[in-house]
């Protein structure tokens, strides 16, 4: 296993591992029967896994706070549109990609937002680095962030009217 | 006119006036109270390196407020990927960070090729591999010239620029183009090396650390310089975490986070070479620390000449990658290929990835959803520009406005893939 130059390994645990550390930590906020239930999806060797929306804030706290975990960045907080998806998923999605430095891993989480106009829990307050990135997805998307510090537009001009990266938004014409 | 078919609102309509208040200041000075001044800076401000804007809060010559105004140069390059296939795309990746673009093009196309599942064969990734470290030399070199003029001293910028004016040609024997690549392909690069492009580029390496030396002469002793970069826009490594910063402002700040070392890609773990970290975080470290990641890159470089062996550069499969065009003008099944690639791009399977790389300002990731088309059903682009660029108010808040301009030109922010 190649290792870094402080002689640790290069990659920290598994994908599996960390879905399962995000299992223990959504159980120890919302119970057993919550985290049974949350899923768990897979593509080549990303894995990803999907938080209640009203447990989301918590359980990301545990992960960044959890020392096998221990998630001190936030790479990036986005979102993706998908009109025709059925409830109780909704029609968004927030995906917050997680990155520790001191173990090397990093992780997907995703948040389904069925309704935009009552959003997800902004994550500012963990990681201050996420302000810019909230606002961009609300900028783009429309999708609120309750709790932000300061969610105004910051691509567009605060004048223009709709969400462009919505899927119902037309590409050219506007 | 009730009835006009397409009668917008008019600017600031149902707007909150405090924001359009605060959005409209356009004259250079405002008075606001007895203490403070509100100054605007940008977007045409040639310090701001582009269209960056910030409307700055003053108290006499001291910063008490920063807020950059993004967005003058949004093009809307996530929507675009959303309709064009993924080689029609590779053009635009050009016009993220447009003094880095062939790692755009590496970046977007080894994304698309994780999410296929494929590997490009081992002389395609050397080449990439050269196309990164030479796109970061480039980018470094424009950070170092236009830094310094920006402190008032012309000569080095001077000497950076005859040095990446070497790289431009080296680049157009590469692709035909200067800054405009679009040198990649989903499977491979667009062509082999052209006859004589290894020799000049080793001529370049050979020389280019002298040069470097040369222009550091001019900089990391002199006093004026290092008055005016110690000890300025100070960030400390546990608040570059807590903002997400990537790339030489978290490194500068102590941060030893590298995507080469921590994710290796492109055989990067092969290839032996340091990542250098600064100690303090201000914008002297970052001047440091970028004039180190040249000379590794120069290494890097080195290395991956001496490991080029003859090969394809393509996968060859006429499902990913354009047919030689002698087949494709004599034979049914390349035609076809060729037409499929053309009009509908590879077919991809439904799926998810993020890919990051190490790019010149930081971790350029992209998050790449596909519905199994030949483009993207989501594509996002996670700009190291854009997010290093929330440190530019903790950074400069009491500091003073010549401060403001170092600090800026240290961040190294390019608007194009700050807005996108």
């Amino acid at each position: 296993m190649p290792t870094r130059p402080d002689g640790r390994p290069v990659r920290g645990l598994s994908q599996a591992e960390l879905a399962e550390l995000a299992r223990r930590a959504l159980g120890a906020h919302a119970g057993e029967a919550v985290a049974t239930a949350m899923p768990v999806e897979s593509f080549h060797d990303d894995a990803w896994v999907r938080l209640p929306r009203e447990h989301s804030l918590e359980t990301l706290r545990r992960l960044k706070s959890d020392p096998d975990a221990s998630f001190e960045m936030l790479l990036d907080v986005t979102c993706a549109h998908f009109p025709r998806r059925p409830a109780p998923l909704g029609a968004f999605d927030v995906i917050y990609h997680l990155l520790s430095l001191t173990r090397g891993h990093r992780l997907r989480v995703k948040v389904a937002c069925p309704d935009p106009d009552q959003g997800v829990d902004s994550v500012v307050s963990l990681w201050p680095g996420a302000n810019f990135m909230e606002r961009e997805a609300y900028d783009m998307f429309g999708v609120r962030f309750l709790g932000h510090p300061d969610l105004r537009r910051i691509l567009m001009s605060e004048e223009f009217a709709g969400f462009p990266m919505r899927k119902d938004f037309p590409y050219r014409g506007h | 006119m009730a009835t006009h078919p397409n009668l917008r609102a008019g600017a600031g309509e149902g707007v909150d006036p405090e924001i359009l208040e605060a959005q409209a200041v356009t004259t250079t000075f405002e008075r606001v109270s007895d203490d403070l001044m509100v100054v605007n800076m940008g977007p045409q401000h040639p310090s701001t390196h582009g269209v960056l804007r910030m409307i700055v809060t003053l108290d006499g010559e001291t910063v008490v407020k920063v807020d950059p105004v993004l967005g003058y140069l949004h093009r809307g390059m996530e929507k675009l990927a959303e309709v064009k296939t993924y080689n029609q795309y590779i053009p635009w990746t050009d016009r993220w960070d447009y003094l880095a673009n062939l790692q755009n093009n590496v970046a977007f196309a080894m994304t698309v090729e994780r999410l296929m599942g494929i590997e490009v064969p081992e002389r395609a990734r050397r080449l990439r591999l050269l196309a990164c470290e030479l796109s970061r030399l480039s980018s470094h070199l424009v950070w170092l010239g236009t830094h310094s003029i920006d402190m008032g001293g012309i000569s080095a910028f001077f000497w950076a620029y005859r040095e990446r004016e070497k790289l431009l040609s080296l680049f157009e024997m590469l692709c035909g183009a200067r800054i405009t690549t679009s040198y990649t392909r989903i499977g491979g690069v667009m062509r082999d090396l052209p006859p004589g492009w290894e020799d000049a580029c080793r001529m370049f390496l050979r020389e280019f650390p002298k040069q470097l030396d040369e222009i550091e002469t001019l900089l990391t002793r002199n006093k004026i310089w290092m008055d005016r970069t110690k000890e300025v826009g100070v960030i400390t490594k546990a608040d570059a975490i807590a903002l997400s910063v990537t790339g030489p402002i978290l490194r500068a700040a102590g941060g030893d986070y590298d995507v080469r070392k921590a994710f290796p890609y492109l055989d990067y773990d092969e290839f032996s070479f340091d990542v250098p970290t600064g100690e303090i975080g201000d914008v002297y470290d970052r001047y440091l620390v970028r004039n180190e990641e040249m000379r590794q890159s120069v290494r890097l470089c080195e290395q991956a000449l001496a490991k080029l062996k003859p090969g394809p550069v393509d996968v060859n499969d006429g499902k990913i990658s354009l047919p030689p065009k002698d087949r494709v003008l004599t034979r049914m099944e390349e035609l076809i290929h060729q037409f499929m690639l053309v009009t509908e791009g590879p077919s991809t399977p439904v799926g998810e990835v993020y890919f990051p790389i190490e790019g010149a300002k930081g971790e350029l990731g992209l998050y790449l959803i596909s519905s199994g088309l030949g483009r993207a059903y989501r594509l996002r682009i996670r700009g190291p520009s854009f997010i290093n660029m929330q440190v530019l108010a903790p950074m400069s808040e009491g500091m003073l406005v010549a401060d403001l301009i170092a600090i800026v030109a240290s961040l190294d922010p390019v608007l194009g893939e700050v807005d996108r």
